[in-house]
């Protein structure tokens, strides 16, 4: 599915990340973690295709293909999601507007015709009961005076309606209560599959206590300074990331 | 032959089929008005953004071409009263005036009797200081007068849908629309050129809202890209009336919009507008609210686009009244710049002479926010479709300030029609 090979990283000419190798195969559940300025979030932001990051080294093959000269929305019609840390308000175009523009963007990339207006409903609705949030949402300006669980919940939402391949989650529960987090966990459960990966960006484990990861991988200074199963999570947990910054890097 | 022969003879023969034409008190005032227009520097720069001296009207004798029924429909509101002008006149074929309740007045200038004119002597010739009120008023031919008495609610619209299809000339027009205390209505001005067109509407809308008045007031300007265009909207507005003007200016080459609006006892004022610009079209909005009495609320909402090497302008002046204790003023205006060559300028002003008043501005002019880019892209779309989102997800807003209903969506096909690619799928709106 994923294959990062000694990926270098910068950003405004800094070295963010400095050499990650990460392999991410079908059906796998990855969790990054790691303490504030880890480099987490730029390696979400570099799998999405966001501007202003500079790859300096390595390579990123999704699917076989080289990743990095792919514009975002070319990563996103292949099936890379990305579920924003902060989900950007758009006042003055509706939430099922961008669910329609994007499922239809996909699937015209794909050679299929727009989707039946029709079905295009029962499958919003059938969706957005898994996120629980109200259908009031849909016609509303995209995030427009959302709380911050509605706004990340939106983003799961458009991840369960365009059902990407490789998932990527920034974040996606710093600033939620137990019970927001605990939706959006479901939401992402719901959407586990053989063929289906996910990339957990996460500062915290608590995540990780609904939604179980097939590997643990904390980053520090910019490289991965530790993998392992689940209970690295909660040996992270219990230790704090104090001790893991003096750890050399994992061979 | 003089410019000022050339007036008279013209003055003669563009208006002879008009009861005004033998009002002796209405042709003194156009003829001083055009001995103040000569008076005033020629080179002063009204005159030479606009042409003023030497666009003159089509004359009312020439033959008038039928218009295309496609055009038309497309503006016109199924549900409304509608008066229908074709290069500044009245095409009685085309309105629809059935029905009308009891003493409402719908009527084009040119129908009015003479007695029924001078029975509006002061509206007709009110003072005029720019060279523009002038020109306006020396050619003043044709327009609406709508009359709904005191506690008479307007239940359909009335749509003043005024078609511009000529080459070169003036197209002057003039609105009289007055609300008796208590009354309501909604009303409008669509104004709509063929593609083409390459004439100069001139046109000014005077409103007077008695006690309690309320008054939804809405433009449309979707001129040709080549057509000159200026409205000036003046609007008394009695104790408690309530004024909600929406303004939405698209087509022309060159266009001003002015509206002024004196605020009554604890009268209000919302006003809510919006300029897309491309190419080299140029485009001003002014307003100016005066608060000229205690408790009255004023709100402006205000948005421009400019792509290309377009250039806008919104002026907008707030002044408070020493007597006007107790009001409550806000401007807003947000300004987006589409490519590095468009140029928006923003000037507001507050004027206050007044304590106990709340009063506040906001001025913004930036570019499309990246972070919305990049999200747009990341779900799939392209870049040009993330840019036109987010182009028509700024004017919508103003857009959605609009009633839902058939004119909101003429506002929104005319604002999707004047994006540069066609990526945003009104039906799913």
């Amino acid at each position: 599915m994923l294959s990062i090979n000694d990926i270098h990283v910068q950003v405004d000419d800094k070295p963010i990340l400095k050499g990650i190798t990460l392999t991410v195969n079908p059906g796998e559940v990855h969790a990054i973690m790691g303490p504030n300025g880890s480099g987490k979030s730029t390696l979400a932001n570099v799998l999405a295709g966001r501007p202003g990051y500079t790859v300096t080294g390595g390579s990123i093959l999704y699917q076989g293909e080289d990743l990095l000269p792919m514009k975002p929305e070319e990563r996103a019609r292949a099936g890379v999601f990305l579920a924003f840390q902060y989900p950007v308000e758009i006042p003055g175009v509706s939430n099922i507007y961008l669910l329609k523009a994007a499922l239809n963007a996909l699937r015209k990339s794909r050679g299929q015709p727009e989707i039946d207006a029709m079905d295009f409903l029962t499958l919003v609705k059938s969706r957005i009961r898994a996120v629980n949030l109200d259908e009031a949402f849909l016609y509303r300006g995209i995030n427009e005076g959302f709380s911050g669980g509605e706004k990340k919940r939106n983003e799961i939402l458009q991840m369960a309606i365009l059902e990407p391949l490789l998932c990527i989650l920034d974040e996606t529960d710093s600033g939620l209560d137990i019970d927001a987090l605990k939706q959006v966990a479901d939401g992402v459960n719901g959407l586990r599959s053989p063929d289906r990966s996910f990339v957990l960006v996460t500062h915290y484990q608590r995540l990780l206590d609904y939604i179980r990861p097939d590997r643990v991988h904390v980053l520090a200074g910019g490289r991965i300074v530790r993998s392992g199963g689940p209970e690295l999570a909660l040996e992270l947990e219990a230790k704090g990331y104090g001790w893991i910054e003096h750890l050399p890097q994992e061979a | 032959m003089s410019l000022a022969q050339e007036l008279d003879t013209r003055l003669r023969e563009t208006l002879p089929r008009w009861s005004g034409h033998d009002l002796a008190w209405l042709q003194d005032y156009r003829q001083q008005t055009l001995a103040a227009f000569r008076e005033t520097d020629p080179g002063s720069k009204p005159d030479k953004q606009w042409q003023l001296g030497t666009t003159l009207p089509r004359s009312l004798s020439a033959v008038r071409p039928g218009i295309d029924p496609a055009w038309l429909q497309h503006y016109r509101l199924p549900e409304a009263f509608c008066l229908v002008f074709v290069d500044g006149v009245l095409r009685p074929e085309y309105s629809v005036r059935d029905d009308l309740p009891d003493g409402v007045v719908l009527k084009a200038l040119s129908e009015m009797r003479a007695e029924e004119l001078t029975a509006h002597r002061a509206r007709l010739t009110p003072p005029a200081t720019d060279p523009l009120t002038r020109w306006n008023l020396i050619w003043l031919q044709d327009g609406v007068c709508l009359d709904i008495p005191e506690r008479v609610c307007l239940q359909r619209p009335v749509q003043i849908l005024c078609l511009a299809s000529n080459v070169g000339e003036l197209i002057p027009l003039r609105h009289l629309l007055t609300l008796g205390s208590q009354a309501e209505a909604s009303v409008m001005e669509t104004y709509a050129g063929l593609e083409g067109a390459t004439g100069f509407t001139l046109t000014s809308t005077d409103i007077r809202l008695g006690t309690a008045a309320l008054l939804d007031h809405h433009s449309l300007q979707r001129e040709s890209t080549r057509a000159r265009h200026c409205h000036s909207i003046q609007v008394e507005s009695g104790p408690r009336a309530r004024f909600r003007q929406h303004h939405v200016a698209l087509g022309a080459a060159r266009s001003l919009t002015t509206i002024s609006n004196p605020l009554g006892l604890a009268a209000e004022s919302q006003l809510n507008g919006l300029f897309h610009l491309a190419g080299s079209q140029q485009g001003e909005i002014h307003t100016r609210i005066d608060h000229a009495a205690p408790r009255g609320n004023s709100r402006q909402s205000y948005r421009g686009l400019a792509t290309d090497q377009a250039k806008g302008v919104f002026d907008g002046i707030i002044q408070v009244q020493p007597q006007a204790g107790k009001i409550s003023a806000t401007m807003q205006n947000r300004n987006l710049l589409l490519s590095p060559a468009a140029e928006i300028d923003s000037r507001p002003q507050l004027e206050i002479s007044a304590d106990d008043v709340q009063c506040s501005h906001g001025v913004t002019v930036g570019q499309l926010d990246a972070d919305a880019v990049f999200f747009l892209t990341a779900r799939g779309l392209s870049e040009v479709e993330a840019r036109t989102i987010l182009g028509f997800a700024f004017a919508n807003e103003i857009i959605q300030s609009v009633p839902p209903g058939h004119y909101r969506s003429l506002v929104q096909t005319a604002f999707l029609a004047s994006l540069p690619q066609a990526d945003i799928h009104q039906d799913w709106l």
